[in-house]
């Protein structure tokens, strides 16, 4: 299932349930606060961001629905200008983590069981 | 295979052919039952709506056709025909002045102004019994409205006219005309002289109008006088040549479509949706022609090199039967979308104002107009088979009120 989102209008992003370890940015540049980062997953393209770049968003949604090699390798505009692509950890925690927004989370079932866990990531 | 490929390249061939230009919609029919019809010159043409709305949004393709020794030279086409970040720095600082967040009532804050040109136009008319729509309407009412819009002497409007045919027939896929012809090249450097002093000008005396904001500007960040210069043709090309044509081809169409006229007469309203489906029905831009791969990119099963031409068929995609119920009916209820402002990044920068325009203008002939009929059908047309639309538009009336 691919769900497209936003932020707000600047921020927006197209993505599947499947969850990408790895980043590269495709287009643009972070430096100039515009850019395209396109997110992977054994090789399979599964996640994109634009950053005042939406309007590349179908052509990079169309190529999550094809499962679409990663990195993407093919040439084209807007190229990024910060330097040679380089695909990079995502980043993201470790799906065990029971949540990596918050910072203290409430565990225990019964309302006489309640505890608070620091819920330290990375 | 070889066969096929002969016959394809005939039929857009005849497509350009001007012996065509009248009618070229069963051409591209034709054309439509090869979505990508590879040219004998090694260029493909595109001509069906999923895949053209696709390839519009497409980072592998781009609208730079400079060669390396026009890119060293350091020849600047307009942002039409240039890539980011070039294409988006050269938008970003043109659009800033032209629509939101900055100037967000530019456009509608015009519409008095459009009311009254039109209604002007419409008044010198009214001792006839035959009009020109094209020389006496069309073609007066957007270089009024795009020389308000850059600030360009009215006195120097009749110049326009010459110019601007010269850009346009540079267009042509056909073949670029101004490389051959000494003369329409010592036309467009006569126009580039002209421009450099409006800047000049404009720099000392600032008025309201968008070169001035443009020479002005004092951020960091700004167009150079070479930027405003090839935006400036930009915006007269693009804001003019398309919009006399969409007017002549709504006209054409309404009167062809007499029941339309009729109901229009009575819901004065549905000019809007009528207007959206001129645009679809008869589109000023039949083609988009400046656009190469960058890579392989296969569309529709078919895979179009690295480094080859792609000429998107708007007009052939406005009547695929894949989107459209009875594509070639004009259907002003239709509420459908089309291709032809384009899409992407290179989305028609102007498409606020062309509607505009056109809504007024339509408007005001349908209701002005007296038992309209059309003198010539089909009436001559220009050249260009990109920029497609009448040279002339004979109308008989009985009354203009």
């Amino acid at each position: 299932m691919v769900r497209p989102g936003n932020w707000n209008r600047i921020l927006k992003w197209v993505k599947i349930d499947q969850v990408g370890d790895e980043i590269v940015i495709a287009q643009g540049s972070v430096e100039a606060r515009r850019f395209v980062a396109v997110y992977g997953h054994h090789g399979r393209i599964t996640a994109t961001v634009s950053f005042d770049q939406g309007m590349w968003l179908d052509f990079w949604r169309d190529q999550i629905e094809d499962a679409a090699p990663f990195p993407p390798r093919f040439a084209l505009v807007g190229a990024p200008t910060d330097g040679p692509v380089e695909v990079r950890p995502s980043g993201f925690p470790e799906p065990n983590v029971p949540s990596h927004e918050a910072t203290v989370v409430v565990t225990g079932h019964a309302p006489s069981d309640r505890r608070a866990r620091f819920a330290q990531v990375h | 295979m070889a066969e096929q490929i002969v016959s394809e390249q005939n039929v857009f061939e005849r497509v350009l052919d001007f012996a065509n230009r009248a009618d070229p919609y069963p051409l591209w029919a034709e054309l439509r039952r090869t979505p990508v019809a590879p040219q004998a010159d090694g260029s493909y043409v595109v001509s069906t709506y999923r895949e053209i709305s696709a390839l519009r949004r497409d980072p592998r393709l781009s609208s730079d056709m400079r060669t390396a020794e026009q890119r060293a030279a350091g020849d600047m086409p307009p942002m039409l025909r240039l890539d980011p970040p070039d294409h988006d720095r050269a938008r970003r600082l043109v659009m800033k002045h032209f629509g939101p967040p900055q100037r967000p009532t530019l456009v509608d804050d015009l519409r008095p102004e459009l009311t009254r040109m039109v209604t002007e136009l419409i008044d010198a008319l009214a001792d006839q019994d035959q009009v020109d729509i094209v020389d006496q309407f069309a073609y007066p009412f957007p270089v009024s409205v795009i020389c308000t819009l850059l600030g360009v002497p009215r006195t120097d409007e009749p110049r326009f006219r010459e110019w601007t045919d010269v850009l346009v027939d540079t267009l042509d896929p056909a073949g670029n005309v101004a490389d051959r012809d000494p003369t329409k090249l010592a036309g467009l450097q006569e126009f580039i002289a002209y421009l450099q002093q409006l800047i000049a000008d404009h720099r000392r005396h600032p008025g309201p109008d968008l070169i001035s904001a443009m020479a002005t500007e004092e951020a960091e960040d700004r167009l150079t006088d070479q930027e405003i210069v090839s935006t400036s043709i930009l915006l007269l090309i693009a804001g003019h040549e398309t919009t006399v044509n969409l007017i002549a081809n709504g006209m054409l169409t309404f009167l062809r479509h007499p029941t339309v006229l009729k109901r229009l007469r009575e819901e004065p309203t549905m000019i809007i949706p009528a207007v959206e489906e001129v645009l679809r029905y008869e589109p000023s831009v039949q083609m988009i022609p400046w656009r190469k791969t960058l890579d392989d990119v296969e569309v529709a099963g078919t895979t179009i090199p690295k480094g080859a031409q792609v000429i998107l068929a708007l007009a052939a995609g406005n009547r695929d039967p894949l989107v459209y119920i009875r594509p070639d009916a004009f259907d002003i209820d239709r509420g459908a979308q089309h291709l032809s402002f384009s899409g992407g990044i290179h989305y028609c920068f102007g498409a606020p104002l062309a509607r505009l325009e056109a809504q007024i203008a339509l408007g005001q002939l349908v209701d002005r107009l007296e038992n309209p009929t059309l003198v010539t059908d089909p009436p001559p047309y220009r050249p260009s088979p990109v920029l497609r639309g009448p040279r002339h538009l004979m109308v008989g009336v009985d009354r203009i009120t």
